[in-house]
């Protein structure tokens, strides 16, 4: 299951290894990359990943992982209902999931 | 010139330093008192810079040891650990201690020397990618270019190590920027990012899911004490009164002798605590991740709970087990609004009660031998409380989590999350200089202790009264074990008996020593080990077969326990 997303990063040391590696290491991969320049100094990176056939594949937790990166400003989601992740799918702190 | 021309010139150009002393600054900014390392060719300019310098460098003979020693002094602390390297193999030989404190999310901020910044790129004498080698177990690292920003970098290393789930953060630091001439200053202080604070609407509906459960159950792991709300946990079980199991990590959140606590869980847990969280209807964890060793297989993990998930970290929630409801922030604030008011639990705090009296650790073991688990039993009742156990990995840790009494989180610490052998040593040189005058007491194995055998140099160098006890199976235990077990008994490559004396050994490097193997001398050895002045070694010679019981097999339920048989 293909799933799109962008990510913002800012112009620190490794930004762009520590999203792509994150993702790999969290059981996805990157199937397509597209990255631009974003404001002043950093850039956005237009995701579509896949996760690997042994994994269950979480999309949202994904986010919550690239998220925690401390060049990521922002993980969006594409297409339909575009905009920050929704809030029931918590990556914003404070928050509460689920029932 | 006159003193008032003098004054003037120092106006009209600020005073300079250099990158490396101003490193130096910032770290005593910090409120850094010591730091572990070992020197080499591209961090000398900051050795240079700590002669005179108000922090205390302790000497390792391997940088794997100081990174253990840094993350020890960590855990006993809460303060970040810092330790110091040269570039290329001093650096590749932090990795596992990075890997380490990322996984038990210690923050350690480790400083490595890198080759000047002309020829980073060029395959230069001991250069090596350190930031690419250690991209996937750090928080986050920097490579200091900017000689300019020390200051404001290693302040926000600090802050990154510490704030929120805590983590090992990286500094790389080329030698020409250490060398550099900058214009000397204030470096800024030590600060913190807090965690958000719980929403109240969020905190309401975690209190109606525990005062509607009937089999309510906390599931307590390293994130309570990492939080600082060992307090805070405490009091949320006192005015409760629910039960508690912990992880690795969580014990002595609870003090393991108060009667809510049913032990550890998962693959080497006790039967009670096993038991208790397949009959919960709630699972309150708090600070914990749903780590494989913990769970066993996952969808028969707590079958017939809802899962309430408290973490610092939103990452956790959902990664292993979905949360029902998750109050993701300050752990402590979250327990001390958590106040559900009275629970309709007696009938289960009864049931829980006694599968902890059925279940209780017997240690009448026959024979004469030393039995291990009744060895640390009794180590620990003789310590008293200001004991802190370190671990290696392997059966004996097992044993220790089981077996040893822990009032506080920090009075164990373990390679948890790695596994990493050869930790204990270390982490206890680090808690002694964590806690001088404690009481530090490592437990170790016949294979663990070899990993970082030339430890035993750096107690003798600062005198440090580490006590070690040495189980010696002769072989690696825990991999002999899952042969058997798992393997249809073929051995393979687990026999050490071809050990060196380990007692002559501790001597030559300066420890006063015994051994011991039958259990009619176990007493008066415990005795003499707590009672040696500086490093001691007791060398436990124990029967080559023992194993650690019960034991999840992988993959399976938590009530699946395999037992000892007669």
């Amino acid at each position: 299951m293909m799933e799109r997303f962008s990510v913002l990063i800012d112009d620190s040391q490794g930004a762009l290894m520590r999203v792509i590696g994150t993702i790999e290491r969290r059981g996805w991969r990157v199937q397509a990359l597209a990255m631009a320049p974003h404001g002043n100094r950093g850039s956005r990176l237009e995701l579509e990943v896949a996760p690997a056939p042994w994994h269950r594949g979480d999309v949202a937790v994904l986010a919550r992982h690239l998220e925690k990166l401390i060049p990521v400003e922002a993980v969006e989601r594409d297409g339909p209902g575009a905009g920050a992740w929704s809030d029931s799918s918590a990556v914003s702190a404070p928050l509460a999931l689920g029932a | 010139m006159t003193d008032a021309a003098t004054s003037a010139a120092a106006a009209a150009s600020p005073r300079t330093t250099t990158g490396a002393e101003m490193l130096v600054r910032a770290l005593e900014a910090q409120g850094v008192d010591c730091i572990f390392g070992y020197p080499g060719g591209a961090i000398m300019p900051v050795y240079d810079a700590l002669v005179g310098s108000r922090l205390t460098h302790i000497l390792t003979r391997h940088e794997q040891g100081a990174i253990f020693a840094a993350d020890g002094y960590a855990r006993v602390t809460g303060r970040p650990g810092v330790t110091l390297a040269t570039s290329g193999p001093g650096a590749t030989n932090l990795v596992t201690g990075l890997a380490n404190a990322l996984l038990d999310s210690v923050p350690i901020v480790a400083i490595t020397g890198q080759v000047a910044r002309p020829v980073m790129g060029t395959d230069a004498f001991q250069e090596v990618d350190t930031f690419g080698i250690t991209l996937p177990v750090v928080k986050h690292s920097f490579i200091l270019t900017d000689p300019d920003a020390i200051p404001e970098t290693i302040a926000e290393a600090f802050a990154i190590a510490r704030s929120g789930r805590p983590g090992p953060v990286l500094l790389d630091l080329p030698k020409d920027v250490a060398m550099a001439t900058v214009a000397e200053r204030a470096a800024p202080k030590a600060h913190r990012v807090p965690l958000p604070l719980p929403e109240p609407q969020a905190v309401a509906r975690a209190a109606a899911m525990i005062r509607e459960a009937r089999r309510p159950l906390v599931y307590a792991g390293g994130g309570i004490a990492l939080a600082g709300a060992t307090e805070a946990f405490r009091a949320f079980i006192k005015r409760t009164g629910l039960p508690v199991v912990a992880t690795l990590k969580g014990l002595g959140a609870l003090p393991t002798d108060a009667p809510a606590f049913l032990g550890l869980l998962g693959m080497h847990g006790n039967k009670a605590a096993n038991l208790a969280v397949q009959r919960s209807d709630l699972l309150i964890a708090c600070g914990a991740r749903f780590d494989d060793r913990a769970t066993g297989r996952v969808d028969g993990f707590a079958p017939e709970a809802r899962i309430l998930h408290l973490d610092a970290d939103p990452a956790e929630v959902g990664k292993i087990k979905a949360a029902d409801l998750a109050l993701v922030g300050d752990l402590g604030q979250a327990l001390a609004a958590l106040r559900p008011g009275p629970l309709t639990i007696a009938s289960w705090q009864q049931e829980v009660a006694r599968l902890k009296r059925v279940h209780a650790w017997r240690y009448d073991a026959p024979g004469e031998g030393v039995y291990a688990p009744a060895l640390l039993r009794t180590l620990s009742e003789a310590a008293g409380d200001d004991l802190i156990v370190t671990c290696d990995v392997g059966q004996h840790q097992m044993w220790a989590a089981q077996h040893c009494r822990f009032p506080r989180p920090e009075a164990h610490l373990t390679s948890g999350g790695l596994g990493a052998m050869g930790y204990g040593i270390p982490a206890g040189i680090g808690a002694l200089h964590a806690a001088p005058g404690a009481r530090v007491v490592t437990v170790t194995g016949d294979g663990s202790i070899m990993m970082n055998i030339q430890e035993l140099a750096t107690l003798n160098r600062y005198r440090l009264p580490l006590r070690i006890v040495l189980l010696d199976n002769q072989a690696l235990g825990m991999v002999r074990q899952w042969q058997e077990l798992f393997f249809e008994g073929r051995l393979s490559e687990i026999d050490l008996a071809d050990n060196p004396d380990f007692a002559a050994l501790a001597r030559v490097f300066g420890l006063a020593a015994r051994t011991i193997e039958r259990r009619d001398e176990v007493a008066d050895a415990i005795d003499w080990l707590l009672g040696t002045e500086g490093p001691a070694l007791l060398h436990v010679k124990i029967d080559p077969l023992a194993n650690v019981w019960p034991l999840v097999p992988p993959g399976s339920d938590n009530h699946e326990m395999l037992e000892e048989t007669d």
